[in-house]
């Protein structure tokens, strides 16, 4: 029986994951190092922190174990798992924020469909508040010159740093 | 939970690619565009979302539904509902004219001013007329509201902007005019042509229509002729009966229609008036003859779009959701230079359905917003070549 390989990841505070091989896998970037040999000390995720590995992997592990076959999770338990992950009062925004950069940067599809969808449905239910204020640009055409005047930017700008 | 705990305007513009797939109407899309100046910058740029948002039906652009004076609301006739993301519209008046997603306002100064509601772009013309002197009240008939009655665009601005024009009808006579985007002074045709109540582009010349059928042409050019427009009269005032408004439209296929439109007074009420008659007539060109115009009876599963704004026709089958054979009007009642609002405000707004000669409502004004400004049509737009 071939033992299942461990690889070892640091996050960017420094932190060591140990993590079978068919969980790192689910990260098409890391199967790509190890397939490249560069696997053979830990492999360094300068772009994740320990606090989203942790999640990460928490992802990967739950979806290897439901696809192995004496484990199997149907579909609709393992989908009421991953909105239970996501879900917008478990994770704070930034949280969500940090996993899709996180997916993205590790090449996890599912879980960046996941995470995007949670953006989407967020847009959907108008949880993101509005900026109407910073959207004020006037086009003047005169003797076919365009004169650009943008008020709110510095407005905009105004807030951010002297708030 | 605030939003500022993330950096969503960072958000790389693949991710932002992959978001944007899992939403679905162009609410949602103008949403995506109001929350930073980063994803506003991100949609106004995205090719396909422009493509995607040519594709949706007209909306209304209706009061707020916070009475904001500042914005107002979007409402859906296909899905018959009011969108909740709203649009900075910083005007409380009627707007007078709405043409490939711009709405025109007309200010003091007699400066007419373009706004998309969507991208917030502006753009101020000329003043098309200096009044007298004075303070002006809102009887007068050079009262600046009053003073233009319709603006249409022959082309998205953004899109083209070397070859836009601006049609006018002005002043208590309803005269024409016009502008090309980037010129200094307003053309004005013919001041002896008058009483017109719709205009539209057509194969290069502005084309207007009155209440008696009577339909003229204008060539764009001043060049060709020393110093006059030349107009040709296509057909003359051929109209048994007056009808209370008119509307010139091309159709998808290219044909010249004229819409005429009859108000009813509704019994035990005491100023309310209804569209209860709607009659569509198809131009019939005629080189040897005169031309005229053929009543018809359906539209070749086109539907139309009147009012305020500029008339517009669709191919339902490029639009689903937009019934076939129908006409979809909103109040755009202005009479004679006095405009005031109804006592029950702009209530004369619905679908007229050509094929069993029904009419039905479609947004129902709240009541407690009579006195807002009429709802409009707006083609959904993003402009593209945003910097």
């Amino acid at each position: 029986m071939a033992s299942s390989r461990k690889i070892t990841l640091r996050s960017s505070d420094g932190e060591s994951f140990e993590v079978e091989e068919a969980v790192a896998v689910e990260s098409q970037t890391i199967k790509h190092m190890i397939e490249d040999d560069c696997a053979d000390n830990a492999i360094p995720l300068p772009n994740v922190t320990s606090k989203i590995l942790a999640k990460v992997i928490e992802y990967c592990k739950k979806h290897v174990d439901a696809s192995k076959a004496e484990d199997r999770v149907n579909d609709e338990d393992l989908k009421a798992w991953d909105a239970a992950f996501i879900k917008v009062d478990q994770v704070d925004q930034a949280t969500l924020f940090d996993l899709i950069l996180a997916a993205n940067y590790l090449n996890i599809k599912s879980l960046l469909d996941l995470t995007c969808q949670t953006v989407a449905d967020m847009i959907k239910g108008n949880l993101f508040p509005v900026r109407n204020e910073w959207l004020n640009f006037t086009f003047s055409i005169a003797n076919r010159e365009l004169v650009l005047v943008c008020l709110t930017e510095w407005v905009a700008h105004r807030r951010l740093f002297c708030s | 939970m605030s939003v500022q705990q993330a950096d969503w305007a960072s958000l790389p513009g693949d991710i932002m690619d992959t978001v944007l797939k899992k939403l679905g109407s162009f609410d949602e899309y103008l949403r995506v565009s109001q929350v930073c100046m980063s994803w506003f910058s991100f949609v106004m740029n995205h090719t396909e979302l422009k493509e995607l948002s040519r594709k949706q039906a007209p909306l209304l652009v209706i009061p707020a539904i916070d009475n904001s004076r500042d914005r107002r609301n979007l409402y859906s006739v296909i899905d018959r509902k009011t969108y909740g993301v709203q649009v900075i519209l910083r005007y409380n008046r009627r707007c007078v004219g709405s043409s490939h997603g711009w709405l025109a306002t007309v200010g003091r100064k007699m400066v007419i001013t373009l706004t998309n509601p969507f991208s917030q772009r502006q753009i101020r013309l000329p003043p098309i007329f200096n009044p007298p002197k004075g303070d002006i009240t809102k009887d007068n008939p050079y009262c600046f509201y009053l003073w233009v009655f319709k603006v249409i665009l022959s082309d998205d601005p953004d899109l083209c902007p070397e070859n836009c024009v601006v049609g006018v009808i002005y002043d208590h006579l309803d005269r024409l005019a016009f502008i090309k985007l980037g010129d200094e002074c307003w053309t004005y045709v013919d001041m002896n042509l008058k009483a017109f109540t719709d205009i539209t582009f057509s194969r290069g010349l502005l084309h207007a229509i009155d209440r008696h059928g009577k339909l003229i042409s204008v060539d764009l050019n001043i060049d060709s002729y020393v110093g006059e427009n030349e107009v040709e009269v296509i057909v003359p005032r051929c109209m048994p009966r007056q009808s209370d408004f008119a509307y010139i439209v091309e159709s998808c296929s290219r044909d010249i229609l004229m819409v005429r439109r009859f108000l009813v007074k509704q019994p035990e009420h005491k100023d309310l008036y209804l569209t209860r008659e709607i009659r569509v007539f198809k131009l019939k060109r005629n080189s040897s003859a005169r031309s005229g115009w053929i009543e018809v009876k359906n539209l070749d599963g086109e539907s139309l779009f009147v009012g305020d704004s500029h008339s517009t026709s669709l191919s339902c089958s490029e639009f689903p959701g937009v019934k076939p054979n129908c006409i979809y009007y909103t109040d755009d009642y202005f009479h004679d230079g006095h405009y005031h609002y109804k006592e029950d405000g702009p209530l004369d707004m619905g679908v007229f359905d050509m094929d069993n000669g029904s009419f039905e409502s479609h947004y129902v004004l709240d009541p407690s917003q009579k006195q807002f400004p009429p709802a409009i049509f707006i083609m959904p737009s993003f402009s593209r070549n945003f910097p």
